[in-house]
Parts: C-alpha cells; structure tokens; sequence
C-alpha cells in the first residue's frame, strides 16, 4: 500500500501517550493538508488549530530573520497549563508539522516522533503552489481567527465593504474590491497593517 | 429619581418622565452600536449621536418640565443626575450657554467596550456616541430647542485607555430641524387574552419584585445587577437607532439591507444568552426565580418572566416543547410602538430585537445547558453557531403588520 | 461554618467574589452582618442587599450564595460568615 501523509502521521505518533492531535499545514495559506485528531472533544476544530499554528510559524520565521537570520527556525513551544503545542517547520519549505498534547506527556519523545515525521513526510508532500484560495479568502479567514464574533465576520466585513456576503465569500474579487476588504478586516481587528499581502 | 418611574403593569412598560426605559446589557448596547458603526458609505455615527440628543431633548425637557426645574445649574445638577441613574458613567464639568468641555468617568460604552474587546482589539475611533448625543441635548434643553447645539468627543477612553473621556459641546450657527421622541408611543389599548403555557413560575410575582428593586447606577454611574453591567435606556434611543440604520441602507445599497436585519437580530440574540446567561447564574436567580422552577422549561418560563420585568412589554411563553421547540408572544413589544408611532405598516416583521431575543433564551437553557452553570465566555458563544444545531427564529405574527399582537418561533435546526 | 469562595471577572470592568455557603443565611444572620459591618440592608422578598461603607453584598434567605462586590471589608465578612453556625438553629 503507498505511504500517505496520514500513515507517516499515524506510524510515528502510535504508542506516545496523551496526544490529542498532529497535522500537517501550510502557511501560504493556513490550509490542514494532513490530520489526526485524537480527541475531537478537546479539539472541536482542528482546521482553526492548522491555521492558528500558521500564524505562529510565520512570527517565528519573521524574528528569525530579524534576529538570527543563519540559522534555521528550530522547535515553536506554545500552550497552556495543561496542553501543550509544538510545532517544526520543514527545512526551506511553507509546511510544517504540529503535534498537540497534554502537558504530562514527555517533550523529549514529542521531539523525536516530529523528527521522525519530518524526515518521513518531506518526500510526499504536495507542491506549495497548489493552492485553490484567493487573497480575498485568506483576508477572510484571518479575520475569523482574530476578530471577536467569529461567526459574524462575513457579515461586518460585508456592511464594512459595501459587498453582498455572498460575493465575499466566493471570495472572486476586483484588485479594488480586495484593498476595500483589508482595510475592513485591519479595522475589525484595530491594526494597521495585516500579515497578508495584497497587490 | 427611582421615584419618577411609572410602572405601567397591565402592558409591563416603564415609563420615566413620558419615555418608556428599559434595561439592556453591554454586550447588547455594544453590538447594536458596533453593527451602525460599520459601514463607512453611511453616517452610522451621526444616526447614534442625532438619535441621542433626539430622544435625551424629549427626556430632558420632561424631567424639567414635570419636577419643576427652573433654574439652569439645577437642570445641569439634575441631567448629570440622571445621567449616573441611567447607568451611562458619571458627567462633570462647568456649563454655559457658549458651552463647555465635560468630563465623562466610568462610561457604559468605554469601559464596557475595554471589558469586552479591549485585551484583543485597539480602539482608534472614539465610542462614547450615546454620551456625545446626551451632552448636545442637555444644553438644548437648559439652554435653548432640539437642535441648538452640537457635541463632539475629543479624548475617548476606549482609544486611550486612560481613566476618561472628554466631551466638547457648542452652539450650532444654524439650528438643526430634529425630531423629537414619540415618548411612549402607539400602545396596546389593553392586554389581549393570550394564554400562557403550563408552568409554575409566577410571572406577575417576579414582575412586582423586580420592578421593586431599585436598580440604579451606582457611585460610580453603572448599574450592576444580576451578574451584568445594565443601563436603563429610553427604548426608544434603540427604537430610532435601528431603524433609521436600516433606511440609511436601504437608501444607499438595498441589497444590503438584509445583513442590517441579520446583524441587528444577533446583537437581540448576543444580549439575551449572555444577559439572560448571567441572570440565571445569578443570586438574585436562585433566590427570586429558582424556587419557582420544577422543569426544564419553567427555565424558560422564568428567562420571559424576568424579561416581561425590565419594561420590554408583555412576553409570555405560550407554547413549549422541551428541546424542540417554542413559540412567544408579545403584546405591545417596545419595537413595536415605537415603529407604529413613526412608520406606517411593514410589509415584514420588524421587531428585530426579539427576533434574535427569542431562539437565543432557548440557547441559553437547552444548547447553553445554563442548569449546569457553564463559564459565560466567547468560546461558549462561538461553539453555540460552530456545533449547529441551535436555535433559529422567526416573526409569525406581527402587530407592526396588522396583527393583534407580536408572535415569535424558535425551533431546533 | 465552611466557606467555598470563587472570585469572578464581571462584565465590563472589576471583580465580585462569589461565596458558597452550606446553608442559606437567615434573615436575622444577614441584619448582624450589616450591623456588624457598620451597613444597612434591604429586602425584596427573598433576596436581600447588604449596602456597606466598601460595596453591597447580594444575598438570599433561600439560596446557600451570596455575591460580594466590594471595595473593602472582604475579609471581616468572610470572617463574620465563618463564624455561623453550620445549623441556623443553633445560631
């Protein structure tokens, strides 16, 4: 049987315990391409969980480029009191790999099944171009991550703009009506300036 | 000035110097302005600012008129009176007829807004549109008519984050033609023969004990009861800002005006769970409403008995199925004697606070599972949409129609 | 008598200490406590406020909680609570 992104992640991730998810994702554009979710109580949507660590991927290649820009982005640690998140990188590449689990579980084990994955999925993963989201989704989706209301965003974003909901859904846009999209959702958020860029 | 309030009990209204008040939270209060705000291509914040100072002159002018004020640091003392009552914060400075610059501590809006928002979001744009509008109608109505002066906000705290705003007031040129409140507007003759559903909450016992409380802002100008930061509003400030948002979209994108509705029925379906939430966590629930409840949909009967007490009219829960289903009415809804006094009859069903108040009193107790007193919080609210299966609503019958009285739906989806 | 505190962020700005109690207060208990405390109290049927020189105290006759919302005094009232009796009727 051909090995899949699904079966590195289940071979490596079998036996350690107190894992509730690993993933796969791309920070072009926040996409889950890969996924495991061992706990879908505790982690109700691991899609939003993908896109989240994307962000983290891309402020730690920021600040390593600014601070430390030889050396290659190590291991991002982030959690809470009582789950913990680790995330890598792949070398040179959008994707990274994501393992979630409850703070008892040993980190160093963490670290050696994510090597392990790194070195097993590099080879099967897609090309990074093959992305079917427009700017105008990604502007979109960040602001559902990051606005308060998640769940009403379409709708401020569609009175902000002056576009009907639908339309900004589909997400198929004017350059023009793009630019009035990120200044809706920068000012939803009370920022200036957003980490997706616009032409 | 608890004194002042008019409980009219056969419609369950209130009435403070000739305008109907009622109570609503901040996260009602912020939602509603935030979804005016938005849209940039029409003036949402002359709408909320104007609406102010209409509504506050007719309050203003009746406050004066019926406790006799005469002298003009006396009408000053007595609009900053009632201004703290209200729940709005605490408004200072020194006034005269060339205007003056006031002081605003512990705004409902700023702080309310910081509380909320403030730990995810900078504020740029000042907030305090309620108080900008009180100001300007508290000058017109010490100093001269509605329309007389105007008021701008020139240091917000929800932007600074200091521990105050500042207001800047001064006479217009050229007087403004604005339009007054229609108090209390077209209300219901007498209340219609509507039977409630099987329960043992006794509506009119909690009416009478809650209408009792003296709810009124505290030292600081806010109104903190039942778990929630309130204010007692003049229905018809929310009445106006409403529908007047909805005509300026209509106006300028009618295809739009659709989302308005949509966002105007959450900010109805974001007060009640987290409003009605808080209250049925609350020590004055377990005291007052608990000892009454013998099943799951009594929860429901006491979430409209404690709703039919802070001036909203006559709700009542006519008919409920557990889980499933339920259906409400209301005889003489604030909405709908506002727009009847303004508007001639819809062509649709119009009350959009109760649209979303509705389904979300059903969220709360059956998707909220309130019984088991879950942490009131954003996550709660966003797994509610995100899990589906909640509740929806629909207005089936409506007085602004031609119907007797209002009839509201919330079914399972 | 035992006291369960939980302290609660409120809506918009402060915090409020919520105390669970064994039993409810009874109506006298909550009067000394004012007294005590140099406040005054009103009742509205079961319910009852507490009004102190540092915040209110909402309380009941009926339910085992009460609601501190105080600038001050926090810990004379949980001492004065903690000195009730388990029983009412052996206050």
């Amino acid at each position: 049987m051909a090995r899949t992104l699904e079966s590195v992640l289940q071979q490596h991730v079998a036996g350690l315990p107190g894992v509730l998810a690993v993933l796969i994702g791309r920070t072009t554009d926040d996409q889950t391409i890969a996924e495991i979710n061992y706990d879908p109580e505790a982690v109700a949507d691991i899609h939003s969980l993908g896109a989240y660590a994307s962000d983290l991927v891309r402020t730690n290649v920021r600040f390593c480029q600014l601070f430390d820009a030889q050396a290659m982005a190590d291991y991002i640690l982030a959690g809470s009191g009582r789950i913990r998140l680790l995330v890598k990188a792949f070398p040179k590449s959008p994707y990274f790999v994501l393992m979630m689990t409850k703070v008892t579980t040993e980190l160093k084990l963490v670290i050696e099944r994510l090597k392990a994955i790194l070195l097993d999925a590099q080879p099967l993963l897609p090309d990074p171009t093959d992305t079917t989201k427009s700017t105008a989704q990604l502007l979109l989706d960040y602001a559902r991550r990051y606005a308060p209301d998640p769940n009403f965003v379409l709708l401020r974003l569609s009175l902000k703009t002056g576009l009907h909901p639908e339309k900004l859904a589909k997400g198929h846009l004017s350059a023009n009506e793009v630019r009035l999209l990120y200044r809706g959702v920068a000012e939803l958020l009370g920022v200036e300036r957003l980490p997706i860029t616009v032409d | 000035m608890l004194d002042c309030l008019v409980v009219d009990r056969p419609r369950k209204l209130v009435g403070l110097f000739g305008e109907p008040v009622i109570f609503h939270c901040h996260h009602y209060n912020l939602f509603l302005q935030q979804t005016i705000e938005d849209p940039d291509w029409i003036d949402g914040v002359g709408i909320l600012r104007q609406s102010a100072q209409e509504i506050f002159f007719s309050l203003l002018q009746g406050a004066f008129q019926q406790l006799e004020v005469l002298r003009e640091s006396e009408r000053w003392r007595l609009a900053r009176q009632l201004f703290s009552f209200l729940g709005f914060g605490q408004l200072e400075g020194d006034i005269s007829p060339q205007g003056g610059e006031l002081e605003l501590r512990h705004s409902h809006y700023a702080e309310g807004w910081l509380g909320k928002y403030g730990e995810i979001i900078n504020r740029q744009k000042p907030i305090d549109h309620l108080a900008v509008g009180y100001a300007a109608a508290a000058f017109d109505a010490i100093y001269g008519s509605l329309g007389d002066y105007e008021a701008e906000e020139t240091v917000c705290q929800a932007v600074t984050r200091g521990d105050h705003c500042l207001i800047r007031v001064q006479p217009v040129a050229v007087r403004r033609q604005l339009t007054p409140s229609p108090g209390m507007g077209r209300v219901i003759d007498q209340p219609a023969p509507i039977a409630r559903a099987k329960t043992s909450v006794d509506y009119e016992a909690l009416n009478e004990t809650l209408w009792g409380l003296p709810l009124a802002g505290d030292d600081d100008g806010q109104i903190r009861a039942f778990n929630v930061l309130l204010t007692r509003m003049p229905a018809n400030y929310y009445n106006r800002i409403q529908y007047r948002f909805l005509d300026a979209l209509r106006a300028v994108n009618p295809a739009l005006e659709a989302v308005g509705c949509d966002l105007i029925r959450e900010s109805g379906h974001v007060c009640v769970f987290y409003t009605f939430g808080n209250i049925m966590e609350s020590v004055e629930w377990e005291s007052l409403v608990q000892p009454m409840i013998q099943t799951d949909t009594d929860w429901v009967h006491g979430g409209y008995a404690v709703a039919s007490s802070l001036g909203w009219g006559r709700w009542e829960l006519v008919e409920i199925e557990s889980n499933q289903f339920c259906r409400v009415a209301i005889d003489g809804n604030y909405e709908t004697n506002y727009f009847l006094a303004t508007y001639p009859n819809s062509s649709t069903g119009a009350c959009f606070f109760a649209q979303g108040a509705v389904p979300a009193m059903m969220n709360i107790v059956y998707r909220g599972h309130i019984a088991q007193k879950p942490v009131l919080n954003e996550t709660l609210y966003n797994n509610l949409f995100r899990r589906g299966h909640h509740f929806q609503g629909r207005e089936v019958r409506a007085r602004e129609q031609g119907d007797p009285w209002c009839e509201f739906t919330a079914t399972a989806v | 008598m035992e006291l369960h505190l939980l302290r609660r962020r409120e809506c918009g700005k402060g915090w409020a200490w919520d105390v669970d109690l064994p039993r409810s207060l009874t109506l006298t208990e909550l009067a000394d406590l004012a007294r005590t405390c140099g406040g005054t109290y009103r009742v509205f049927h079961t319910l009852v406020w507490v009004e102190l020189p540092g915040g209110r105290i909402v309380a009941s006759t009926v339910a085992p909680r009460m609601t501190l919302r105080l600038r001050q005094q926090h810990d004379a009232i949980l001492a004065y609570l903690q000195s009730l009796p388990v029983a009412a009727d052996s206050a």
